[in-house]
């Protein structure tokens, strides 16, 4: 394969790596670095405002035609960085407060919504100022370090895995100190800190706000780069299991270890036609925390011949999920490894994340480009079989199971034509489970759709579907279908209007919608007064539901009401 | 209710966004798919895109073919585009497959911890474009992708360059 053909290869750095070259050439060479001038700093940052008004069907009795639970919420974030090549000095501010929230008969409080719980300190009880994130970043040589908030991930994300994901209103960080030091293709990255979940959410309601639980992290993990690219970790938690009466943030230092895992991965680019990634952890537990151990291991295999793109991944994990059993509680994760799920098919167990514990099986995806005359069209199948071993809790089934999935679809983009299509059908068979009914299934149909319609406008289509059928099953529950749609009109690049539309019929969901107890529609208007910002009037309902993005899911509430946003990176 | 809106007022100003400042862009290392070290400012004197992707993003796969275009057309000009993957490390095997598949030549960094992403780009918006001009500093930035969005950001592109 010729160097200028290689899509991985970089226009500036190509001579120092490549498939045609040397195992040793592969190393990565440091380029000299030309520090900016410390005088040059720069500021930018993230300004976020939200306005949101919201509808409460619920009534007080005697005052069935009076809406006096509708109350309103204003969350503000401010992100600030600043710095030059060698200081970073960042801080995110968030601040929220409730309107309305409390009501009177006769000058008695009948009724208050509570914005915040015992141990948390505000001077208004209806405002919360917290200082999210602040963090001081330095580099130098080959040494970064981070005092503050900041974010780290090892391996494939068994040993840890904590990171931002604002998409489902998640952002946990591990505030204490943070190192890495490189030489050349080393590299050593260590970890001291507490977690720091975000505590005001800015997409969904804050009521009834608990002080955090700030964890424990200890985390090592070494790495040598290069075509074979080899690292070890060890990580140690201890965790805050009981009520932090004082949210000190340092109660975890009084607690025992209560999880350890040490691992290892082996990255391989290159190996003839393939990419080899392989992953391996044990984790050790307190028996406070559980009586047997876990462990998890991962492979990866990527291969592309002709015009086929073939990935297949096989994982096997036992007992890993305690580490996150007192962390899930409020949300967030400290470890999550690669599952075998479609995320947006997730309809049981831990609303925190994907179906991943106690799995054993692999998944195939074949995509092939057969794109011509500058379109690019990406058909693709991908196929998933694994044992379910995860039984109790919030999982529905209490024997094994056995799940296949089938999923396919294609990506097709023409000029400014585009298309991204996704359909399967899921399989989910119990080891108990009389014959005659296979098991649980769920068909699902999801895609994205722009249309330039000429003069500036396009319409974009975002429809998805699920139909969830229970086979037999001890805890038979009703069939259910979800349905959603977006429908965006774009005028030119500043304007947008959008009318969403929600259907489930599911009885487990808890919100009901504004048209029919089924039926939820908005509508949206949009206006991007410059390419970095945004501000967004929105009105209707949509409904609650398990939402996922990058792999991570969370259990996010319905909304009835309107609100405005203003977005803005400047 | 006269506090209610004061309170409303006093967030809704505190919403209009700071006046940025003009300087250099903050540096920051990441390694590529081959495990290669690189850091920003290793490119000064060149225009950077800086565009901030993930392989569950579908506007991101929307822009990416543009962005290959301008590469090829604007990076014998002085261009550098550094895409960096914001995939969770439990994505990782996703990435390199996805590139391939959209047949990539610019260079893909990753930053499965999403440090950088916090550093520009905290609302981790995707696709986010920072464009870093010669000098050093941030030029421009863009947040989310629409059809057409491409004309502009070339537009800009081209401007830098010839700076």
């Amino acid at each position: 394969m010729e160097l200028a053909d290689d899509p991985l290869a970089t226009e500036d750095l190509a001579p120092l790596m490549g498939e045609a070259l040397d195992l040793g050439d592969t190393v990565a060479v440091p380029t000299p670095v030309r520090p900016y001038d410390l005088a040059g700093g720069a500021t930018h940052g993230l300004e976020e405002f939200r306005f949101r008004y919201y509808t409460v069907d619920d009534r007080l009795v005697g005052f069935e035609d009076n809406p006096v639970l509708d109350y309103q919420e204003a969350v503000q974030r401010l992100l600030v960085v600043g710095g030059n090549s060698a200081l970073t000095l960042g801080a995110q501010l968030d601040a929220v407060a409730l309107f309305s929230n409390a009501y009177k008969l006769d000058g008695v409080l009948t009724y208050e919504r509570d914005l915040y719980t015992g141990g948390m300190m505000s001077f208004h009880p209806n405002w919360w100022f917290n200082l999210e994130k602040v963090w001081l970043q330095g580099r130098s040589g080959g040494v970064d370090w981070t005092v503050g908030d900041s974010y780290a991930a090892f391996g494939r994300g068994y040993a840890l895995n904590v990171v931002k994901n604002t998409d489902i209103d998640l952002d946990t960080s591990l505030r204490g100190v943070h190192v890495g030091l490189s030489s050349g293709a080393f590299e050593l990255r260590l970890v001291e800190a507490t977690t720091n979940p975000q505590q005001i959410r800015l997409e969904n309601p804050n009521v009834s706000m608990v002080p955090d639980y700030a964890h424990v992290v200890h985390g090592v993990r070494a790495d040598v780069y290069g075509r074979v690219h080899a690292g070890v970790h060890g990580t140690a938690f201890q965790l805050v299991q009981g009520a932090d009466p004082t949210g000190d943030g340092w109660a975890g230092y009084g607690q025992p270890v209560g999880a350890g895992i040490v691992g290892g991965t082996l990255e391989v680019s290159s190996l003839g036609p393939f990419d080899v990634g392989l992953e391996g952890d044990y984790f050790a537990y307190d028996p406070s925390v559980s009586d047997s151990p876990g462990y998890a291991a991962y492979g990866s295999l990527s291969a592309y011949p002709g015009v086929a793109i073939v990935l297949v991944e096989g994982k096997i994990s036992r007992d890993t999920e305690h580490v996150n059993a007192y962390s899930a509680l409020h949300g967030y994760e400290l470890s999550t490894g690669p599952s075998l799920e479609y995320e947006r098919v997730i309809t049981e167990d831990s609303s925190a994340a994907v179906n991943s514990n106690d799995i054993k099986g692999g998944r195939v995806r074949v995509d092939v480009n057969v794109g011509k005359n500058g379109a690019i069209v990406t058909p693709y199948v991908s196929a998933a079989a694994f044992r379910d071993e995860d039984l109790g809790g919030v999982h529905f089934n209490d024997t094994p199971e056995t799940i296949v999935h089938g999923v396919g679809g294609a990506v097709v983009i023409k000029g400014e034509f585009h298309a991204l299509v996704n359909g399967g059908y899921r399989m989910d068979m119990r080891d108990d489970a009389p014959t005659g009914n296979a098991g649980d299934t769920t068909a699902h149909l999801d895609a994205a759709v722009t249309i330039p319609l000429g003069r500036s406008l396009s319409l974009e289509l975002a429809p998805s579907v699920l139909a969830y059928h229970w086979g037999d099953n001890p805890i038979q529950q009703t069939d259910y279908l979800d349905a959603s749609n977006a429908l965006a009109l774009k005028i030119g690049a500043p304007w947008a209007l959008i009318l969403y539309t929600d259907y489930s019929d599911n009885p487990l969901i808890n919100s009901t919608g504004n048209l029919t107890d089924e039926l939820y529609a908005a509508g949206e208007l949009q206006w991007m007064p410059s390419t970095a910002t945004t501000l967004k009037a929105f009105y209707g309902a949509y409904r609650a539901g398990i939402r996922c993005a990058g792999g991570q899911c969370r259990s996010l509430p319905g909304f009835e009401g309107g609100r405005v946003s203003v977005t803005s990176n400047f | 209710m006269r506090s209610f809106l004061a309170l409303a007022l006093a967030f809704m100003l505190a919403a209009v966004p700071v006046v940025a400042h003009a300087g250099a862009a903050t540096d920051f290392s990441l390694r590529d798919l081959n495990g290669t070290s690189h850091t920003l400012s290793q490119y000064r004197g060149k225009v950077v895109l800086v565009n901030f992707w993930a392989t569950w993003c579908g506007p991101c796969q929307v822009e990416m073919p543009h962005l290959q275009a301008m590469h090829a057309e604007l990076g014998p000009k002085g261009l550098v585009i550094l895409g960096i993957s914001a995939d969770d490390a439990k994505l990782d095997a996703a990435v390199k497959p996805l590139v391939k598949s959209k047949g990539l030549t610019y260079t893909i960094l990753r930053d499965p911890t999403t440090t950088v992403v916090s550093q520009y780009n905290p609302g981790k918006t995707l696709p986010f474009n920072v464009l870093v001009a010669r000098d050093g500093s941030v030029a421009k930035v863009h947040s989310g992708y629409n059809p057409g969005d491409e004309v502009t950001l070339k537009a800009e592109l081209v401007e830098l360059l010839a700076k």
